[in-house]
């Protein structure tokens, strides 16, 4: 799969590899049982120090995402693709927190955020292209 | 884990300035070690004393456990060195190089070589002096990774390479700390510097004002914008634990870069009175770099509102 | 690592940096020695010398090829950077110089004996090595060169004052050694040019030398290889700069225009080797008095300021700065010259200004009246031949690259080139102007391709003008040479064959016999003339007749052809004017007419056995006695004098126009079929056509290699000849006299063409009875062959036989006038 790295962006690197892992498994491009790439492979594909390969590593490991294959490396767990569906909900959650929080803290009324967002769902409907693999419509949250 | 490089205390005169001023510097083994700072900060003086080529006026310096001026030849055979623009010899060829340099190391230089030619795609009859730039540098980076060192010191290697170039350089340093060698970088690319550091340290005026890991630089440096509703707001002097790395203003916006920034200073700011908001984001490196050279910023006050350089 | 693999590849590596050098000193040998080929020496000292001069110019240059340049071209810096030891890069380098230097003299020790084996000369014939043991030192000094260079490099950072300083230190053991010898001798101080040298004083001083060096070489590469330490006292020179920081810097005052601007870059770029020039500059006035070292030391500084108004810029491609900028390149290029040449003419002023009186009188010209005109000829020589060797040296440093071949290769081909000219200025009479607009062309080279070279478009259209005006400049000069030798005409063939025919048939078996008056004056008879340099002899009476009394019993005992003798005529004729001189005095005496008579008989005789002989030149000599018989003759009682019998044999003598025409043309012949045969024999070189010197004697090596050509002249030159002696209207042809001057190397003078083309011929026998048959003012006289057929003298002598076959016996005398 292709990572986009921003080394700049305020979230750590290694927090935008585990992340961009997770969406892709939720989004099916990574299935249950496909290995991923050694921490040397994905070091030298992304130029990326390995320690930092490594700690998003570990951190998936911890979150129970991908497991060890002796003799074979890392590959994903079976049942990620729903934890990692789960995590996506509570990212845009969270996204959608904070553009609320700015409305608000701007002087918007919750009425009128309310018929934006309705406005906006209404224009993107039927346009934004939805994953491949998963036939279950992925829905708002 | 050793320290690979450890210094103390190293100091430089040259006539009429203080190139460096007390230096300490440890770098461990198998991590990847960025030196940045602005042109005549100080780091290309550094790296020459450490590789030997210069002598300190005072402190000591160990590199893998040598002393560069009493026992340079067992440096030079396990560490790898590449300089801004490196002199080879012009009127020999990219093969004829590598072969004239494998002499002096143990055996495996030439295939190595030769290898790392064939993956750079660079020809082997063609003469040095018929070379681009970027091929230029790849070829004196071939020559000084074909040793295999353990140390891989590199100065200021990809100024004015084309991002390819650059990039083969990005791979052969995480490849080499990969396999748990160490390299030792000093360059202004600061988004090269981001993907592939370990640590970083900051050479102002001959001195290190900042040494750090990435991570945590990352995860403790902030930006905060302060706006202000009248311009001459005093604000409280902050405590002890959160360290100012620079200041600036710009009419009713103050902007720190603050080392150590927690949730509860910034609601305290919030309330503050004269103080319409806050904000606080993670600080990229670039700013780091540009507060660590310039802590007082522009001037904070002056009559005519003159624009930030941005 | 394996050390002797280390090792190995070290030498692989200095030895391609040190090839160029190897190439350098070959091709310089070669060219040298193909210049002096054309000439011929004496002694086979020159190429002796090239020879050994060659390694020690090589070893000069190695130090600072193999060190200097790399320290220049900071591939040093990678090299330390490899895990060698100081010691193994050191050792390498020196090695392999050291080999190289054995390598060098090896091949020229070759090329000396493949030159020597032919010509056969002895090597020791060389006089100017001296005594045995001088052909040890030379490869001893070519050593303490090397060495002596290596540690120059290893201290100085820039090439050329690598280079610079080597200059006193290379002639150190040979200084040492004579003021050794001077103290020794303690009783007269001599000068330094002239103390004998002996081998082994210089030899003991070179090996000493030679280990100071190879010690301070050591030192200087370690410290140059090593660590560099800052210095933690300020020097001297650096307080004082820094003090001077209270002057606004530069920077700050407004700046120059464009040419002031150039100009300042070139000083302070240069500053240090132009201060070393200058020094080397001082030497030479101080020096005036070791004529021949300050000259070496003078060429040398020009020279090299020719190599160092380009080569400046040429490192690191520093002219790219000026290029980027767009700067006019004719504006560079005279300001890159500005700075040389006003120095150069501010050395020459003084040169000439303070030292005209010693140095020319040292040269030779002890008349004062001369030397204010010679002075500004002096002047000229000097500021022309100066341009010329700035001119080659700026051309090679622009050329080439590398500073140490540019340095080394510039003053000796500038030389070589200074010698060339000389050579086609004496030998080939190739006209100064030719020469100078030669000269004139490295300049244009390097004006005209500015841009170029600024750019560094270094292709085709670079090296082709120079390949193009190095070209023209050896082979310019030789091509109308060579035109006219290939336009040599030459006889016509059936002509050829038809004399050749007559020659044989005509040749007579009896060869022409040496025969003259033996008169030696006694030495207390020689007379300082005053006035004249030469003594003359004072004229025994009774001398002379027993002198004469044998020379007539000689020549008549023997009727063989004779060969012509100057001196026997010069007396005969004088014989018989003091004869004729006694006899009008003592017009009654008996014996002065016998004697007079007698005279005369005898100068008939003479003239009729130089008639007979078959070269060219007894001819001419006949031609002169019958010219002072016709004067004899033309006297008013001239048949009263010598009686009837007498008068009547001389006059039909001189009267014989068809015999003396045909035993000219006889003699010319036959002196041509034998310079022909001279061919075959293989005597091709020096022979002489028919007695007398001419053209194809030339001992230039055109003329030498090519006799197929000298043979065409000598076959066109009898044509004309026979021509002019055929047509007596072709005697008034100044064409055709001068034509002929030039093949027989005469002054067209001698042939009665004067100064303005005026004809006039010196046809007085009055003239040519001379003691010294010479013109007046001329110095040797010679004969010019052919130069009386035709004259007015022949027409006298007719008249003179006419008159006697009508039997009239009185003939006024005439002037001899035509």
């Amino acid at each position: 799969m292709f990572f986009s790295i921003d080394p700049s962006d305020g979230v750590a690197i290694y927090d935008q590899i585990v992340r961009q892992v997770k969406f892709a498994i939720a989004e099916g491009t990574l299935r249950p049982g496909q290995l991923l790439p050694s921490v040397r492979q994905l070091s030298q594909q992304l130029a990326i120090n390995p320690n930092t390969i490594a700690r998003a590593y570990q951190q998936l490991q911890s979150d129970g995402v991908i497991e060890t294959w002796r003799g074979r490396g890392l590959a994903v767990c079976a049942g990620a693709t729903e934890r990692c569906q789960e995590l996506r909900r509570a990212l845009i959650t969270e996204r959608l927190r904070f553009v609320l929080a700015e409305a608000l803290h701007g002087g918007l009324q919750a009425g009128e955020i309310r018929a934006m967002v309705d406005r906006e769902l209404g224009s993107l409907a039927g346009r934004v292209a939805t994953v491949a693999s998963p036939p279950q419509v992925a829905g708002p949250g | 884990m050793s320290d690979v490089i450890s210094a103390s205390g190293l100091t430089m005169r040259f006539p009429g300035c203080r190139a460096l001023d007390g230096v300490d510097l440890q770098v461990p083994s198998g991590t990847v070690f960025a030196l940045l700072g602005e042109n005549g900060a100080g780091k290309t003086t550094l790296i020459r004393i450490l590789t030997g080529f210069l002598r300190a006026s005072g402190g000591t310096c160990r590199v893998l456990g040598y002393d560069p001026l009493r026992e340079a030849m067992a440096i030079r055979r396990r560490v790898g060195y590449v300089s801004d623009a490196p002199p080879l010899y012009d009127w020999m060829q990219v093969g004829e190089i590598g072969w004239f340099a494998s002499a002096f190391y143990p055996p495996g230089f030439l295939e190595r070589y030769r290898d790392l030619l064939r993956r750079y795609e660079l020809s082997e009859v063609v003469k040095i002096r018929r070379l681009s730039k970027g091929q230029f540098a790849k070829v004196a980076l071939a020559l000084a990774l074909a040793s295999d060192p353990e140390l891989l010191i590199l100065d200021e290697p990809t100024s004015g390479l084309d991002p390819l170039v650059r990039r083969a350089f990005l791979e052969s340093m995480v490849d080499r700390a990969a396999v748990g060698k160490t390299v030792l970088l000093s360059s202004h690319q600061i988004t090269e510097v981001e993907r592939v550091a370990d640590h970083v340290a900051f050479l102002r005026e001959g001195r290190f004002c900042l040494i750090r890991s990435l991570s945590e630089l990352k995860e403790t440096v902030r930006l905060v914008t302060i706006s202000l509703a009248d311009p001459l707001t005093v604000l409280p002097p902050l405590d002890g634990a959160v360290q100012v790395l620079s200041q600036e203003s710009s009419g009713r916006q103050r902007r720190w870069v603050v080392m150590g920034f927690p949730e509860s200073l910034q609601r305290s700011l919030a309330v503050h009175p004269g103080v319409i908001g806050v904000q606080a984001r993670p600080a990229t490196l670039d700013e780091l770099f540009t507060a660590c050279a310039r802590p007082r910023g522009k001037a904070p006050e002056t009559s005519s509102c003159e624009v930030p350089t941005a | 690592m394996n050390r002797s693999v280390a090792l190995r590849h070290l030498c692989w590596k200095e030895a391609r940096q040190v090839l160029p050098l190897i190439w350098m000193q070959l091709f310089l040998g070669l060219f040298f020695q193909f210049l002096v080929l054309f000439q011929r020496f004496g002694t086979f000292t020159p190429r002796l010398l090239l020879f050994a001069g060659m390694p020690s110019l090589f070893a000069l240059g190695v130090g600072a090829l193999l060190v200097a340049q790399e320290r220049e071209q900071r591939t040093l810096d990678w090299l330390r950077w490899l895990p060698v030891s100081a010691v193994d890069i050191w050792r390498v380098k020196l090695g392999v110089a050291l080999l190289a230097l054995a390598g060098v003299w090896c091949v020229n020790l070759g090329l000396l004996a493949l030159f020597w084996l032919p010509s056969g000369q002895a090597l020791r014939s060389a006089a100017w090595l001296g005594t045995g043991g001088w052909e040890y030192v030379w490869p001893l000094q070519s050593v303490y060169f090397l060495l002596a260079g290596f540690a120059t490099a290893w201290y100085f950072r820039s090439t050329l004052i690598a280079l610079l300083a080597l200059l006193p230190i290379a002639i150190l053991p040979g200084l040492l050694g004579s003021l050794w010898l001077t103290l020794g001798q303690r009783f007269s101080w001599v000068r330094p040019a002239g103390v004998a040298f002996e081998p082994g004083v210089t030899a003991a001083l070179t090996v000493v030398l030679a280990a100071v060096f190879l010690a301070l070489g050591w030192r200087g590469a370690r410290k140059a290889l090593g660590p560099e330490a800052m210095p933690t006292r300020r020097r001297a020179w650096q307080i004082g700069s820094l003090a001077s920081g209270d002057d606004a810097p530069l920077w700050t005052q407004p700046p120059y225009e464009p040419t002031s601007m150039l100009v300042w870059q070139f000083v302070r770029q240069n500053q240090r080797v132009l201060q070393w020039l200058g020094v080397l500059l001082l030497a030479a006035l101080v020096l005036h008095h070791a004529h021949e070292l300050s000259l070496v030391l003078i060429l040398l500084a020009t020279s090299w300021l020719g190599v160092l108004s380009f080569q400046g810029d040429t490192l690191q491609e520093r002219i790219g700065f000026l290029a980027e900028r767009g700067v006019s390149p004719t504006r560079v290029w005279w300001t890159r010259h500005a700075v040389p040449l006003s120095l150069l003419a501010v050395h020459q002023v003084l040169f000439l200004l303070l030292l005209p009186k010693p140095l020319l009188q040292d040269a030779g010209f002890q008349d004062a009246g001369f030397a204010p005109r010679l002075s500004v000829a002096l002047v000229l020589l000097s500021v022309v031949g100066l341009l010329f060797v700035y001119g080659a040296s700026q051309a090679v440093g622009w050329a080439i690259r590398s500073a140490t071949i540019a340095a080394i290769v510039a003053p000796v081909l500038a030389g070589g080139f200074a010698a060339y000219g000389l050579l086609l200025f004496q030998d080939f009479g190739t006209p100064p102007e030719v020469l100078v607009l030669l000269g004139m062309l490295p300049w244009l080279l390097t004006w005209g391709w500015m841009r170029r070279w600024m750019d560094h478009r270094l292709g085709w259209g670079f090296w082709s003008p120079v390949a193009g005006v190095l070209v023209l400049v050896i082979v310019g000069p030789l091509l109308p040479l060579g035109w006219d030798m290939a336009r040599q005409p030459g006889m016509p063939v059936e002509l050829r064959q038809q004399l050749l025919e007559e020659v044989s048939a005509s040749r007579g078996a009896i060869e022409a016999q040496e025969l003259r008056i033996t008169y030696r004056p006694r030495e207390e008879s020689l007379l300082q003339v005053p006035g004249e340099e030469r003594r003359t002899a004072v004229c025994h009476r009774s001398e002379l007749a027993d002198a004469l009394e044998r020379f007539e019993q000689a020549l008549l005992a023997d009727t063989r052809p004779l060969r012509f003798d100057k001196a026997t005529l010069r007396i005969l004729l004088a014989e018989i004017s003091l004869a004729r001189m006694a006899w009008e005095r003592q017009p009654d005496s008996e014996e002065m007419g016998q004697r007079y008579g007698r005279a005369m008989g005898l100068l008939g005789t003479l003239i009729e056995r130089w008639r007979g002989s078959d070269r060219l030149i007894d001819q001419d000599g006949a031609d002169l006695g019958e010219m002072g018989l016709v004067h004899e003759l033309s006297g008013s009682d001239a048949e009263r004098r010598l009686g009837r019998e007498l008068y009547g044999r001389l006059v039909q003598l001189v009267g014989d126009q068809a015999g003396r025409n045909a035993a000219r043309r006889r003699a010319l012949l036959i002196s041509w079929a034998d310079y022909r045969a001279g061919f075959r024999r293989g005597r091709s070189e020096t022979l002489p056509l028919g007695g007398h010197s001419w053209r194809g004697q030339s001992a230039a090596m055109l003329y030498a290699a090519n006799p197929y050509i000298r043979r065409r002249a000598a076959d066109y030159l009898t044509w004309r000849m026979l021509e002019r002696l055929e047509h007596p209207e072709h005697s008034r042809d100044a064409s055709r006299i001068r034509e002929l001057a030039h093949y027989w190397q005469r002054p067209a003078l001698y042939y009665g063409l004067g100064p303005g083309g005026h004809y006039f011929r010196a046809d007085d026998p009055q003239q040519l009875t001379q003691p010294s048959f010479a013109l007046p003012g001329t110095q040797s006289p010679r004969l010019s062959p052919g130069g009386q057929w035709h004259a007015g003298w022949e027409r006298r002598g007719r008249e003179l036989s006419d008159a006697w076959g009508e039997g009239r016996g009185r003939i006024t005398r005439t002037n001899g006038a035509i």
